[in-house]
């Protein structure tokens, strides 16, 4: 009995790993880089109180915010086709993650930029800064330093969301663990094994959080 | 004359803070501006700067005329250029090196390239007394007193006409104020033109040729620091000051 275990793992291994490595992990880095773009391109827009902009962003916040991200997901990729926007699993699923993740780390990023006191500003405004220079060199380094902490929970959380694109057939890790499931009848052990290298990613990018934590300590905020 | 501010009014939520102040400081002079709290001392000066935008009043720097009330975004910047602002709590940037606060206006608002801003840098906080090795302090890593060194280095790095002081004294215990009045005297006796707003009366006699005496918003004495103090003319402002000398 134990030596079929060790060899239905040790045979499946490499089958959900490599689709972790090609796929979740690439899907959760590329989609939160994009998603911290998004974030900040609102947070400022919310802190700064751009008339019409502001309303939108709120608009998209609430949104996302207020819809399953399996449901978006299925929006995007079944969805869309009907009106004609044919998108390939991957791309779809980025596109999704990162809107979904934005709207996250937006507000995220805004309590981050509220929470820098507002002396800092006028400190900036004083010595001559213009309210973009400001923003780029004082507000902004000292509002992602606050949200560090909270930006890190999210990576996390999206490596384990990405499991939700295996809906639209993106070939990642358990989808290609469903798929050995089916032909091995063997789910305890399975999905037992793809939960532990799930355990295993998180690690890693929990220690690279303290790390970068570590890093950025030497100013106190 | 470097600065003059006339008639300025100033009122948060239905309190007048501001009720048509009068000022001029003289190139090279040092004006203390004194009083009890809530007189409108520190509104004025943030009006001054436009960190508070004045509800009226015009002011003339450097022999340019402002409306105080309704300030071009390029007027504020090209007068902040010009002048510093000490703070009361320092208002350090936190994620800057003392090095680097003192570099950031030289680098980013006046273009110089780093190594000419390095070396005004290192100067001017050696001026105020931080040595070379407390220089790549961040903020977090220095005492209050030397905060506050390193935020008149950031202020004076640029050769401002004049160097507004709000209550720079306040948040620092004794020992740590004597340090920083005795760099102020320091920049007194060189002839930098300062316009400071204190509680400190230590501060007040030690580094100030004016003193304006402001109560309710209004100016209620003013003149030469040496008579101000020996022989207030004002009933109100005697008061004051023998309560500041119990």
């Amino acid at each position: 009995m134990s030596e079929r275990i060790i060899e239905l793992v040790t045979d499946s291994f490499f089958n959900i790993l490599i689709p972790g490595l090609t796929a979740t992990i690439p899907l959760t880095v590329i989609s939160f880089a994009f998603a911290l773009v998004i974030a900040i391109a609102v947070a400022l827009i919310q802190f700064a109180d751009v008339k019409v902009l502001k309303e939108i962003t709120r608009f998209y916040v609430w949104v996302i915010r207020g819809t399953p991200l399996l449901v978006q997901l299925f929006v995007v990729f079944y969805g869309l086709p009907s009106i004609g926007v044919l998108l390939d699993p991957f791309p779809a699923a980025v596109i999704v993650f990162s809107i979904n993740e934005g709207a996250y780390c937006a507000e995220t990023i805004r309590a981050g930029l509220e929470a820098v006191p507002s002396g800092q500003m006028e400190a900036g405004e004083c010595i001559g800064m213009s309210y973009m220079q400001i923003m780029r060199r004082i507000l902004l380094p000292q509002a992602l330093r606050i949200a560090f902490p909270s930006l890190g929970n999210s990576v996390i959380s999206m490596i384990k969301d990405t499991s939700l694109a295996a809906n639209i057939t993106v070939t990642e890790m358990f989808m290609a663990t469903q798929r050995i499931v089916a032909r091995t009848y063997e789910p305890l052990i399975l999905y037992i094994e793809v939960g532990v290298i799930y355990l295993v990613f998180c690690t890693v990018f929990t220690r690279i959080e303290r790390w970068g934590e570590k890093k950025l300590g030497r100013y106190r905020i | 004359m470097i600065l003059s501010v006339e008639n300025v009014h100033k009122t948060f939520e239905g309190t007048e803070v501001l009720k048509g102040v009068s000022l001029c400081v003289d190139k090279g002079d040092v004006v203390s501006l004194i009083g009890p709290s809530g007189a409108g001392k520190t509104t004025l000066l943030r009006c001054i700067n436009f960190l508070e935008s004045a509800d009226s009043g015009t002011m003339e720097f450097a022999g340019r005329k402002y409306d105080m009330h309704n300030t071009h975004t390029k007027e504020k910047a090209e007068v902040r250029k010009r002048t510093g602002f000490v703070f009361q709590n320092f208002n350090l940037f936190r994620n800057k090196s003392a090095l680097e606060n003192v570099m950031e206006g030289l680098v980013v608002v006046r273009k110089k390239d780093r190594k000419e801003a390095e070396d005004i840098a290192f100067a001017t906080l050696s001026k105020v007394g931080i040595s070379t090795s407390l220089a790549s302090h961040y903020p977090s890593e220095l005492s209050g007193g030397q905060q506050q060194r390193v935020a008149i280095a950031r202020a004076i790095a640029s050769n401002p006409e004049i160097v507004y002081f709000d209550e720079p004294t306040s948040a620092l215990d004794p020992e740590l104020a004597a340090e920083v009045i005795s760099i102020m005297k320091m920049l007194a006796d060189e002839g930098m033109t300062m316009l400071v707003v204190t509680h400190s009366m230590e501060l007040a006699r030690s580094v100030s040729k004016q003193v304006v005496f402001l109560d309710h918003g209004v100016v209620i004495e003013r003149g030469n620091a040496d008579e101000f103090f020996s022989n207030p003319k004002e009933a109100r402002v005697r008061d004051f000051l023998s309560l500041e000398r119990v």
